[in-house]
């Protein structure tokens, strides 16, 4: 039979112990107060001690290239300089290519994968200040969702989780252009915001008036989803 | 002395991206904040989300979000809980995010896997940092960024208050009440002292 262990600790020794505190009384006293005091001191270094993972190689080319050219899907392979210098003569490769290319694409369009579906979005803050993360009423949120080929897609913005307050196409001002669909809702009362694209070869369904159901609804029918991170307004 | 270190560079890092700013070279204080704060952000979203490709995305889109909102950095002194702000927000959506669609495609884990099912052995101190990552990454998101910032960040509680937008005092709490359960599941694996 184990004895219990005193419990006085957990019910005011450690909030002592994280404002400063030196150990009262009873903890000098209580080992099994001393061997917890000890314990939470070495889990807060443990936890300063954890192992440092570090960002991939290039991380910050590729960020400057994203705002350097927001529109651009992908940015060149940085360092290929031998691929400019040669332009001239890789031009008939590539027409060499474009033919072999053409040849097959028959057969790669009817067994290539689905392409994947990406959503963006950007909050336009009608007042500055300082509150990253922090939208507030009156801001506007710009959804921007690429689609690819699919030839039925919609992009919604729910509030609440509940109520679709932009939907392309449809009524809300939005473009809808090579595969990309991009549409802005201005965030006029607090809640939570989160986007949904939905994409498919067949019709997408009117909205159930719930972002799960209407992600799950898609998923069952065999339409590609992708959800937005929830934007919180207060 | 790591944390002495990082206090002097960040000083550093800090009036490097003032005087950008002053300078309105918006680029240039990017790219020192991005020099300077990348590998602690990464850091932060990679142990608050235990998943280093979705760490990846969310640490860049920090980074851009960061891009677009500088203009409207009021306090430039401020420059680290800033970013820690934004990128906390940013890793608990992901968390969110992602704990929504484990929820619908992937089934629930049964039980908790943490309970020893014999008496422990005790572990050395290498095994016991395996053991936290471990019982850290079963934590809530927000415990978990609250004790990061704490712990590994050093962050004081009024700092913490203004990356979490919580009141210190409610932080301190939430401090009091993370730690016996890791201490729980930590001495379920073995870590006693």
């Amino acid at each position: 039979v184990t004895r219990a262990r005193c419990t006085r600790f957990d019910a005011g020794g450690l909030e002592r112990l994280l404002a400063g505190m030196p150990p009262d009384a009873h903890e000098e006293d209580c080992a099994d107060c001393r061997a917890s005091r000890s314990f939470y001191e070495k889990l807060k270094g443990r936890i300063g001690k954890l192992p440092d993972p570090r960002p991939e190689e290039g991380w910050q080319a590729k960020v400057l290239d994203r705002i350097d050219s927001p529109a651009t899907p992908a940015a060149p392979v940085p360092g290929d300089v031998s691929r400019k210098s040669s332009a001239s003569q890789m031009k008939w490769v590539a027409l060499a290519a474009a033919a072999v290319a053409a040849g097959s694409v028959l057969v790669f369009v009817r067994s290539r994968p689905p392409d994947r579906l990406s959503l963006s979005e950007d909050l336009v803050a009608v007042e500055p200040g300082m509150r990253a993360g922090a939208p507030a009423p009156g801001d506007r949120l710009r959804v921007t969702a690429r689609v690819g080929s699919s030839p039925n897609a919609t992009l919604r913005v729910y509030l609440r989780e509940r109520d679709v307050v932009m939907e392309c196409p449809g009524p809300s001002p939005c473009s809808s252009r090579d595969g990309v669909l991009t549409g802005e809702v201005t965030l006029g009362v607090p809640g939570t915001y989160r986007a949904l694209v939905i994409a498919g070869h067949r019709p997408i369904a009117p909205t159930t008036g719930s972002l799960d159901a209407d992600a799950r609804a898609a998923e069952a029918a065999g339409q590609r989803v992708e959800m937005g991170q929830s934007v919180t307004v207060r | 002395m790591a944390a002495t270190h990082t206090a002097i560079d960040l000083r550093d890092v800090d009036d490097r991206i003032r005087d950008a700013l002053e300078r309105a070279d918006r680029r240039a204080a990017f790219v020192a904040m991005m020099a300077g704060y990348g590998d602690a952000i990464y850091r932060h979203c990679a142990r608050l989300l235990c998943d280093s490709t979705l760490a990846s995305d969310v640490h860049q889109a920090v980074f851009e979000q960061a891009y677009r909102d500088l203009p409207t950095l009021q306090d430039k002194q401020r420059v680290r809980g800033w970013l820690f702000r934004i990128a906390t927000h940013r890793a608990l959506d992901a968390a969110k995010t992602r704990r929504r669609f484990r929820r619908r495609f992937v089934p629930e884990e049964q039980g908790s896997a943490l309970e020893p099912a014999h008496a422990p052995t005790p572990v050395e101190d290498a095994e016991a940092i395996r053991a936290l990552e471990d019982c850290l990454a079963r934590l809530d998101p927000e415990l978990r960024a609250t004790l990061l910032l704490r712990f590994k960040e050093e962050m004081s509680y009024e700092e913490m208050a203004g990356v979490l937008e919580e009141q210190p005092s409610t932080l301190r709490k939430r401090v009091a009440r993370a730690l016996p359960v890791l201490r729980r599941w930590l001495e379920g694996k073995g870590v006693t002292e």
